[in-house]
């Protein structure tokens, strides 16, 4: 009676203090997380860089300006493109992962894991070497007599994408082969007992039910290549703005606060806006999944 | 578990701890020390490079104090300095004249202790801030850069730039650097305009755009283009073209025929420095005679500042004394300053691809 | 006849579906690898430029990484405090809230939860804009403390993720046992909880200490401007001279995260994370 009586009260105590233990966390992500957001979007919302007087001038300025909207759109189109790039190029990464024996599967996980650990300045620092005037592509071209002179590859929107997409690859491939190993392999194994091609079982079983490691690798990967400052300054070189680089140029250079903040919201709600979409999509193909 | 994996773990365990707190505490008090040395700008490319090798020792050598230097474009020092008045990043800094005028207006230097700066003396008055506020230590020359490997006749003017074999060949530097600024204004007065009427100078570039290859965010990154070959002709200062060449970079410097440009630099000391006498020696120490000597020699090429530095040597082939400098297409910044934000605007949106 | 046909067909279709993804994957895991592979080679050159394949092959680059190059030395010692001192930090406020909300799923609890989730998906620069804002209106000016900040923030996030994954692995039988055994909560914690989540807690603080390490965005607008992080100080180096100690300096850093990753794969089990 008394053990029980003792159990209980502990059980409590246990769960109060529990709560206790997310304070420290979540006091300090609420005066260094919340409240600069909060006053990020406050700023934006003023209509002159000394802030004197309220008003949606900054979006205004943003949106009614085509230079501006095509710093927008060229943005989100990098993060489109990346986003194919990575699924055209992780699903076989992945489908190699999960088909090889256990013996081979450490190693090319880590492999995988070893670019996402490495610095983001070094692999880029590498496709600035790969991709120059003079770098391995052009020597390969020139050497196979493809082209005459070099061709202009660095710096153009085209190497932003290739480099985003191997800088980002491993954040697609990771989530894929975790969706495609807990399929149950007796599935394609019915489907091939039924007369489908790989091919068929691929595209009409597989597919469909990795689609939730589809969807967690494009949230990934689109926020990564959109937000990927490094990558879209050294590679797209001077003459190619994206949002990151517009948001440090007006905040630093050009020291206009509440423009910058004003960028950075519609920056983040672009971003909010892909990831309830794909929450959305993730909890439509749920019951697909399950029947 | 094995006895052999607890105590394997528990070492592992204990390592990362000592890391873990060993680590930060030296952080921390290493960050007590920090602020010990002088903390000096200078300029992204070659200037940083020579003043590492020449000034930096020569202070050493001068106080016997050590100094950190950041590489940082003037517009970007500025924009260091204003938002953080109170307790300065930097205590003295190295200014393009356009910015320092900027800095002047809005009260970011203090004026130099003159007992602390000796050479002083040295410089002809006009090289002197009417405030004390600073003092000019070099002079940059600019011109037409071009690979000397793929570019076989050197170019004469900067209309050369146009020519349609030049297509995807020429380097471009943005508007915030005062390298863009002053080129576009040597362009404007080329074709009858001024710091104020800058509308020929922004068509040239506009009908430039075709053979535009690449654009760079500050003069030391337009040699690094050179020296991809990413590009093979564009203005540029003399001693980062000599510095490729050092490295074995194909390029040579050729002269417009609207002459060379002249940039001038200073130094100042920033408002609120805890180190001001440390700043005036090392200032002191860039306007001396041996520091200014050196940087005139290869691959420099700095013009200096004080009278009794000859101009001989390497430097003699651009100008032979400080009144032929004088000729050479310089920018009243007076004139420019108010008007730079919007230019600079203009040309982001001309040059985008 | 159909049947062998049909049958050849099937195995030919087979074929090109694991001859095709094969091919593709490899070149996937290629171009994952060749990169980093190329730096590597090229830190070894004995010519000024980087040019690939290298002229020749000499150690003069490392040579001139350990012996002339101060500020990248200052720079790294700079980031590895950081990273060391917010990992260390975000690891203490991490590991309590993960034990909290693990294996809870009221609503208070998963809001918490994508709170402090939120540092992965907003933009870091985002971030670092806001609390730079926030510092200048307290003006508190820029220093040390305002970047620790900001990769605190940015470090917490890996940690309670990886521990929370421990933390669902736990048997609550374990737990349960051991409290009617008559160990106090703070006994279990100690006891059992921990050692059980030091794999997750380690692999946690590892990402976050490496992630913390290459930031830049954060970097850019939070530190002060004397003092310069690692990657930016690189960044500098490629953008303004292409200098080939830059090469050395990623090279050393492709190494010891090929260590530390090999490392933590032998003692917490990396991998597991991933999998």
């Amino acid at each position: 009676m008394s053990s029980v009586v003792r159990t209980r009260v502990r059980g409590s105590r246990r769960i109060a203090g529990d709560w206790l233990l997310t304070l420290p966390l979540s006091v300090f992500f609420l005066a260094f997380v919340a409240v600069p957001l909060a006053l990020l979007a406050a700023i934006s919302l003023h209509n002159d860089a000394a802030m004197t007087h309220a008003g949606l001038h900054q979006y205004a300025r943003f949106f009614s300006d085509s230079y501006n909207r095509g710093i927008l759109w060229s943005t989100l189109g990098l993060g489109v493109w990346t986003t194919a790039s990575c699924i055209v190029l992780g699903y076989p990464v992945a489908w190699l992962y999960v088909s090889s024996s256990a013996h081979w599967r450490r190693p090319l996980l880590l492999c995988i894991l070893l670019p996402l650990l490495t610095s983001s300045v070094v692999r880029t620092f590498a496709w600035v070497v790969i991709l120059g005037n003079e770098g391995l592509v052009n020597q390969v071209l020139a050497a196979l007599g493809l082209i005459g002179s070099p061709v202009k590859l660095l710096y153009t929107p085209a190497a932003v994408v290739l480099s985003l997409a191997q800088i980002e690859l491993p954040l697609m491939v990771l989530p894929l082969a975790t969706a495609l190993s807990a399929i149950d392999p007796r599935l394609s194994e019915a489907s091939h007992a039924l007369g489908a091609s790989p091919w068929r079982t691929w595209w009409r079983v597989t597919l469909p039910l990795s689609v939730p490691g589809l969807l967690s690798g494009t949230l990934l990967v689109f926020t990564g290549a959109v937000s990927a400052f490094v990558v879209q300054t050294l590679v797209g070189g001077g003459q190619l703005m994206y949002m990151p680089f517009y948001i440090y140029q007006q905040a630093i250079q050009s020291q206009d606060y509440p423009f910058a903040a004003a960028i950075a919201m519609i920056l983040l709600v672009s971003i909010l806006v892909m990831v309830t979409l794909l929450n959305y999509g993730g909890r439509k193909t749920k019951g697909f999944i399950h029947g | 578990m094995s006895k052999i994996d607890l105590d394997r773990r528990r070492i592992v365990q204990a390592l990362g701890a000592l890391g873990a707190v060993g680590l930060p505490l030296s952080g921390v008090i290493g960050n007590a020390y920090a602020a010990e040395s002088l903390a000096a700008t200078t300029f992204p490319g070659a200037w940083e490079e020579s003043h590492r090798k020449i000034l930096l020792p020569a202070f050493r050598k001068a106080t016997g104090q050590s100094a950190t230097l950041t590489a940082s474009q003037a517009v970007d020092t500025l924009t260091k300095l204003t938002g953080a008045r109170a307790n300065p990043p930097f205590d003295v800094v190295m200014m393009d004249e356009g910015p320092y005028l900027i800095g002047v207006s809005q009260g970011l230097f203090e004026p130099m202790p003159t007992s602390k700066v000796p050479n002083l003396a040295d410089l002809p008055a006009k090289f002197i801030d009417p405030k004390g506020l600073g003092a000019y230590t070099s002079g940059q020359v600019y011109g037409i850069a071009y690979n000397t490997e793929k570019i076989k006749q050197a170019p004469t003017s900067w209309n050369d730039l146009l020519k349609p074999q030049f297509k995807g060949r020429v380097g471009l530097v943005g508007l915030d650097s005062t390298l863009g600024l002053v080129w576009m204004v040597a362009l404007a007065k080329m074709l009858g305009g001024d710091e104020a009427h800058m509308d020929p100078a922004f068509d040239f570039i506009r009908r430039l755009m075709p053979n535009v290859g690449a654009v760079a965010a500050n003069p030391g990154a337009l040699g690094t283009l050179f020296q991809q070959g990413q590009i093979d002709i564009s203005c540029h200062y003399i001693n980062n073209v000599e510095s490729l060449k050092a490295k074995g970079v194909p390029v040579a410097l050729a002269r417009p025929a609207s002459n060379w440009g002249l940039v001038r630099s200073t130094m100042n000391i920033v408002k609120n420095t805890k180190m001001a006498d440390l700043a005036a020696a090392y200032i002191n120490t860039a306007l001396s005679a041996e520091v200014q000597q050196q940087m005139t020699a290869a691959p420099y090429f700095v013009a200096p500042t004080n009278t009794k530095v000859p101009f001989g040597g390497a430097l003699a082939q651009i100008a032979q004394s400080s009144s032929e400098l004088e000729s050479f297409v310089q920018v009243d910044w007076a004139k420019l300053n108010p008007l730079r934000a919007g230019y600079i605007d203009r040309f982001n949106r001309e040059v985008k691809v | 006849m159909a049947n062998v046909a049909a049958a050849r067909g099937a195995r030919a279709a087979g074929m090109s579906f694991r001859v095709t993804m094969s091919l593709i994957g490899g070149v996937g895991v290629l171009l994952l690898m060749l990169p980093t592979l190329i730096v590597l080679v090229t830190s070894f050159t004995s010519g000024y430029s980087l040019k690939f394949p290298p002229p020749g092959f000499s150690l003069r680059w490392y040579e001139a990484l350990v012996f002339d190059s101060p500020e990248i030395i200052d720079a790294l010692t700079l980031s590895l405090k950081l990273a060391a001192l917010a990992t260390a930090i975000a690891t203490v406020l991490a590991v309590g809230a993960a034990v909290a909300l693990a294996r809870r799923r009221s609503l208070a609890a998963r809001v918490l939860d994508s709170f402090f989730m939120a540092p992965l998906t907003v933009p870091s620069l985002a971030l670092g804009l806001g609390i730079l804002v926030l510092f200048n209106l307290e003006s508190a000016g820029l220093s040390f403390y305002s970047l620790l900040a900001g990769h605190i923030a940015l470090c917490a996030p890996y940690i309670l993720y990886t521990t929370s994954a421990s933390y669902a692995q736990l048997d609550p039988a374990l737990l349960d046992s051991s409290l009617c055994l008559g160990a106090s909560p703070m006994r279990t914690f100690r006891r059992v909880v921990l050692p059980a989540l030091w794999p997750g807690i380690a692999s946690g603080a590892f990402i976050a200490f490496m992630n913390s390490f290459d930031n830049v965005a954060l970097s850019l607008f939070l530190s002060d401007a004397r003092s310069e992080v690692l990657p930016i100080r690189l960044w500098h180096i490629i953008e303004d001279s292409l200098d080939v100690r830059a090469a050395a300096a990623s090279g050393v850093l492709i190494l010891v995260t090929l260590v530390s990753m090999l490392i933590m794969e032998r003692v917490a089990g990396l991998s597991r994370q991933f999998r």
